[in-house]
């Protein structure tokens, strides 16, 4: 069995190829597909610039100005934002990053696990485990945070990392389970099996055989891990309760209130600053999404 | 780790033939490897479920003992206007966002995957978005787009169009104009198109090319057979998603699910029942009432995908 | 034998489910406070958290042997978190109540009865007595006032002048203040109105309800003691006033949430209520200088209009050392350190020593609200008892009432009727 690193595709080559003959109607075509894609691209990045200009506006020109033009230059709101709550705003980032690694390897480990067993492996159950699996996704978290709650706090849990973190040690984010149980299923069995003929136990299977293949799962894994726990607000909101303890999600949101005096300026430049790790992840993730194996099969 | 060469012996012993001693050493080790997923079903999420379940047949309001009221809240549902309206403004949305979001997703994927340059470039781009999805400042962003004055209606008096309407303050157009700010964040489901592309042997592929099939060809034979567990799973998470979705519309509206309802999502409204009027009993029976539609929905999902997902296992 | 133990493990998922399932059986830890531990909590946005912190330090100076947790969210994230705390029985011991919500914790026991504290170590002498009444429910202490509250009109003087009117004063009535606000309207070519839409303010429509000759509530708070007709007056008033622009159309007023999204605050609309402290929110966003004023009355004489508390501090029924507890709370109304320091982040000082102590520019948007409680609480009437349970959600439905009348969805008469019905089965 021989898996390879590929790079470019062959219908890059393909088009690569094809290109040299093309005619100009061609060349035209391909031109409006550039421009469809570039102004497309324009509508999604807009609301980044925008977000990167307000947190340089004053507090009235926020709400008052749609546009991208900056008249002033306020950096105050960075300055003001990153010391304005009682910790450095980089204390509340490096509570985030803590929560959000566990959550990473604790969703990689046992999603992948659960994964496995569902997708390659034959036990009694199967089926009713899995409808229950999706059926614990189902319920929506505002009726169920109140007894988990009160479990966690029975163990003493409250305002610490573990009731964000032990639930994905123990694969309860199904969505991560279903998504590998899906990818490993697109993986051929063939190679499972010429594994298994070469001696290989279920482990080593799972270890060396499917883990490598699903590299492009286990990535996305871990990006969506990441995002979606540094976005996550209302479960953070709930278990931490001292204000060291907060997550960057939760001190963001306790910039402003609609019932009082709010301090929108350092609330855009502290969110800017926020998202800055999350698309770092993103870049450096999706580079490893591309250089996923692709396998040229063959045993 | 003795457990593990256990079975990696057993495994070992029983590879040449398949016996039932064989099935039950497999057995064995499908438990090992869910463990961590039964223990998570034991201890973390099956017990608050069912705590929820006797909640909704109780009159709970959190800050007091729970009365038992059988099926008082269930029968309640029935004649509450207000959740039959969130109802139907889920089901638009869930009906009309999921399909164009996924059709979004998969076209971009697709295209970004045939060998578009600066590829990783659009691909970071067309995330965006998503990465900005629940942040407040997103409200203040589609004020200042969608608003009376916002940038929108600028654009629309610039070209002529007199008395544009008020989008996000009109009970007639606000829900589509969060319908078009769940499928502006399309970016989940397109990396994850974008992973299963990545997935697909290139030997298909280069086995096709020999053969001579066109592009188009290789697409319908190869490609969407072999994405089809992946579209399906976004399917199925997808609605799943939509049926509970809160926090564009929490955010945008500022938790009023207006204007006049026209953004009460059932899950805003469960909400505000539960924590706003203290309601929790009630609010549990509209989860268990929730979980029944999705349920199902999920149950139509999976039988139909007998007929159009291929699987190669 | 897996298969045993996994059949085993799902009877103890039923019986653990069922044993969290009661619910409020189960004591938790105090929410992180032991010997010498108190947790205090509040919402608010920036300004309120950073006077806040202070005062803790100063406390701290003050008295070592309490060490004090603090935890803090904006409104809404507040109360989802104080009522999941008190649902666990790990509510912080002191809390910042909103009048909103004081009922439905008083009265569901998660506030701890604090009559025996008042006066021995709470001092509310110096309250006037309406204000420091506001935390008594049936003849029990459950809330110490922190602020002073009363309804407030404010009124943008520059944008009413560009546009040629005249500035009002405290003596308009609705009927004088109508004709004002259509004339403003006429005169700001739809681009101006002359009045915020106020159908959905329920709070402003006490004072309405009280002009009228009765309470909003009963005595007993089981059920609305206005009638029917005023209701329908009010929102019937409200749509008149949208026809002829003294109020701006209703997709306009949908665009309202936080302050900076006010019509008053963007110039739509010369004329904005309140309570009177949101003029120190609301300037802020504003280049204009706002002006506070009565809101107008039925018959010239502002019976209807009171003064009160909005807010209090609280001590949760969980907290283990209620005596510290209370001592933190004298701590935070009559200090004089405290009170310079918080000085108007909670709005108006609820006693009249701490506004001297304070010597408010007249001139700032807090000396405004302060000069204002002065001015109107001699001519207010007397304070009505504390809003009863259910209170918040009969806000909403008035203010959806409100808005679907606006929007052509429902009429004032069928409106009324409704919000009388849905009010029984609320207040029951």
């Amino acid at each position: 069995m021989t898996t390879e690193t590929v790079h470019t595709a062959p219908q890059q080559t393909l088009i690569r190829s094809v290109r040299k003959t093309m005619s100009p109607r061609k060349r035209a075509l391909r031109l409006l597909k550039h421009l469809v894609i570039i102004g497309f691209g324009i509508l999604m990045i807009y609301p980044l610039l925008w977000m990167v200009v307000s947190s340089l506006r004053s507090e009235e020109e926020i709400f008052q100005a749609p546009g991208l033009l900056l008249k002033t230059l306020q950096t105050s709101n960075y300055v003001d934002g990153w010391t304005g709550l009682q910790h450095p705003f980089s204390h509340y980032l490096i509570n985030s990053a803590l929560i959000a690694l566990g959550c990473i390897v604790g969703n990689l480990v046992s999603c992948s696990m659960a994964a496995f067993a569902f997708a390659r492996l034959r036990f009694r159950g199967k089926k009713i485990f899995f409808a229950i699996m999706l059926l614990t996704i189902m319920l929506p978290i505002h009726v169920v945070i109140v007894p988990q709650y009160i479990m966690f706090s029975q163990l003493g849990w409250i305002n610490t990392f573990w009731p964000l973190i032990v639930p994905k040690l123990l694969a309860t984010d199904a969505f991560f389970v279903f998504l590998m149980i899906q990818f490993i299923r697109g993986i051929p069995r063939e190679l499972d099996e010429a594994a298994r003929l070469d001696g290989c136990g279920y482990f080593r299977t799972f270890w060396s055989v499917i883990l490598p293949l699903m590299k492009p799962a286990l990535v996305t894994t871990t990006i969506f891990t990441f995002i979606w726990t540094w976005n996550d607000f209302f479960g953070q909101l709930i278990y931490l309760t001292a204000p060291e303890m907060y997550s960057a999600s939760v001190a963001l949101r306790s910039f402003v209130d609609a019932t009082g005096s709010s301090a929108w300026g350092p609330l855009f430049a502290m969110s800017v600053l926020t998202l800055l790790p999350v698309f770092l992840v993103f870049l450096v993730g999706q580079r490893y999404l591309i250089q996923g194996i692709a396998t040229t099969g063959g045993k | 780790m003795s457990a593990l060469s256990e079975i990696r012996s057993l495994s070992r012993a029983g590879r040449s033939d398949f016996t039932s001693e064989a099935n039950k050493k497999e057995e064995r080790a499908a438990y090992l490897f869910l463990l961590p997923w039964l223990a998570g079903l034991v201890l973390i999420t099956a017990g608050p479920m069912l705590v929820s379940l006797y909640i909704s047949l109780t009159d709970y309001n959190l800050l007091q003992a729970p009365n038992w009221v059988g099926t008082d809240n269930y029968t309640q549902m029935f004649s509450d206007e207000r959740l039959k309206n969130s109802l139907g403004v889920t089901f638009i949305y869930v009906f009309i966002s999921v399909p164009i979001q996924l059709a979004a997703a998969l076209g971009l994927a697709i295209a970004l995957n045939y060998g578009m340059r600066g590829l990783s470039f659009y691909r970071s781009v067309y995330y965006l978005p998503s990465l900005l999805g629940g942040s407040v400042a997103i409200a203040v962003l589609w004020r200042q787009l969608f608003g009376t004055s916002g940038l929108v209606n600028q654009g629309l008096e610039a070209i002529g169009v007199a008395n544009p309407p008020a989008w996000i303050s009109d009970p007639s157009t606000a829900l589509g104009t969060l319908i078009t700010l769940n499928v502006w964040t399309f970016g989940a489901p397109m990396v994850i198109f974008l992973a299963g592309l990545r997935q697909i042997p290139t030997m298909y592929y280069e086995a096709a090319s020999v053969d001579g099939a066109s592009q188009l060809r290789q697409f319908w034979r190869i490609t969407l057979p072999l994405l089809s567990p992946i579209i399906f799973f976004n399917l199925v998470l997808q609605i799943i998603h939509a049926f509970q979705a809160f926090t564009q519309a929490f955010i945008v509206s500022g938790g009023t699910g207006g204007p006049s309802d026209s953004t009460m999502f059932f899950t805003l409204y469960l909400y505000q029942m539960g924590f706003g009027n203290f309601q929790m009993g009630y609010a549990s029976a509209m989860a268990w009432l929730l979980l029944i539609i999705v349920g199902a929905f999920t149950a139509i999902n999976f039988a139909a995908s007998r007929y159009w997902v291929f699987y190669d296992d | 034998m897996n298969i045993d133990l996994n059949r085993r493990q799902l009877i103890g998922i039923t019986l653990a489910g069922l044993a969290t399932a009661t619910l409020a059986a189960c004591a938790g830890p105090g929410g992180g406070a032991g010997a010498g531990r108190l947790g205090l909590a509040w919402y608010g946005g920036d300004a309120v958290h950073e006077a806040m912190k202070k005062l803790i330090t100063e406390y701290a100076k003050k008295d070592s042997s309490i060490s004090i947790s603090e935890q803090y969210a904006a409104f809404a994230d507040y109360w989802d978190k104080l009522a999941t705390q008190t649902a666990g029985r790990t509510a912080p011991d002191v809390v910042r109540m909103s009048m909103s919500y004081f009922s439905d914790y008083a009265n569901r026991g998660a506030l701890l009865d604090i009559s025996k504290y008042i006066d021995s170590d709470i001092n509310i002498s110096d309250m006037p007595r309406d204000v420091a009444e506001s935390g008594n429910l049936d003849g029990k202490y459950f809330g110490v006032s922190q602020s002073s509250i009363a309804n407030a009109a404010f009124v943008d003087p520059e944008l009413i002048g560009s546009l040629g009117g005249s500035v009002p004063t405290d003596d308009w009535t609705w009927e004088s203040f109508a004709d004002w606000a259509k004339a403003i309207g006429a005169s700001g070519a739809g681009k101006v109105y002359g009045s915020m839409d106020q159908g959905g303010n329920f709070q402003l429509f006490e004072s309405f309800a009280r002009d009228h000759g009765t309470e909003l509530f009963t005595a007993n708070g089981s059920a609305l003691a206005v009638d029917v007709d005023v209701i329908e007056d009010w929102w019937s008033y409200w749509a008149d006033m949208r026809t002829d622009r003294g109020a701006p159309p209703a997709s306009i007023s949908a665009e309202t949430t936080g302050f900076d999204t006010w019509p008053l605050a963007k110039g739509i609309t010369a004329v904005g209520f309140g309570w009177v402290q949101q003029i120190a929110f609301l300037q802020p966003v504003m280049t204009r200088q706002l002006e506070v004023l009565m809101p107008p009355t039925v018959s010239g004489e502002a019976k209807g209009l009171f003064v009160k508390c909005l807010d209090f501090w609280s001590i949760s029924s969980n907290a283990k050392d209620p005596a510290a507890a209370a001592d933190l709370i004298d701590f935070l109304i009559n200090d004089d350190v405290a009170i310079q320091t918080l000085g108007v982040v909670l709005g108006v000082p609820p006693t009249q020593r701490a506004i001297d102590l304070l010597a408010l520019d007249p001139t700032s948007p807090a000396g405004k609200a302060a000069g204002y409680i002065e001015r109107v609480r001699d001519l207010a009437g007397p304070a009505p008892a504390a809003w009863p349970t259910g209170y918040n959600e009969l806000l909403s439905l008035f203010a959806r009432q409100a808005q679907d009348i606006s929007f052509d969805k429902s009429t004032p008469a069928k409106a009324a009727q409704d919000f009388q019905e849905q009010s029984v089965q609320i207040l029951s």
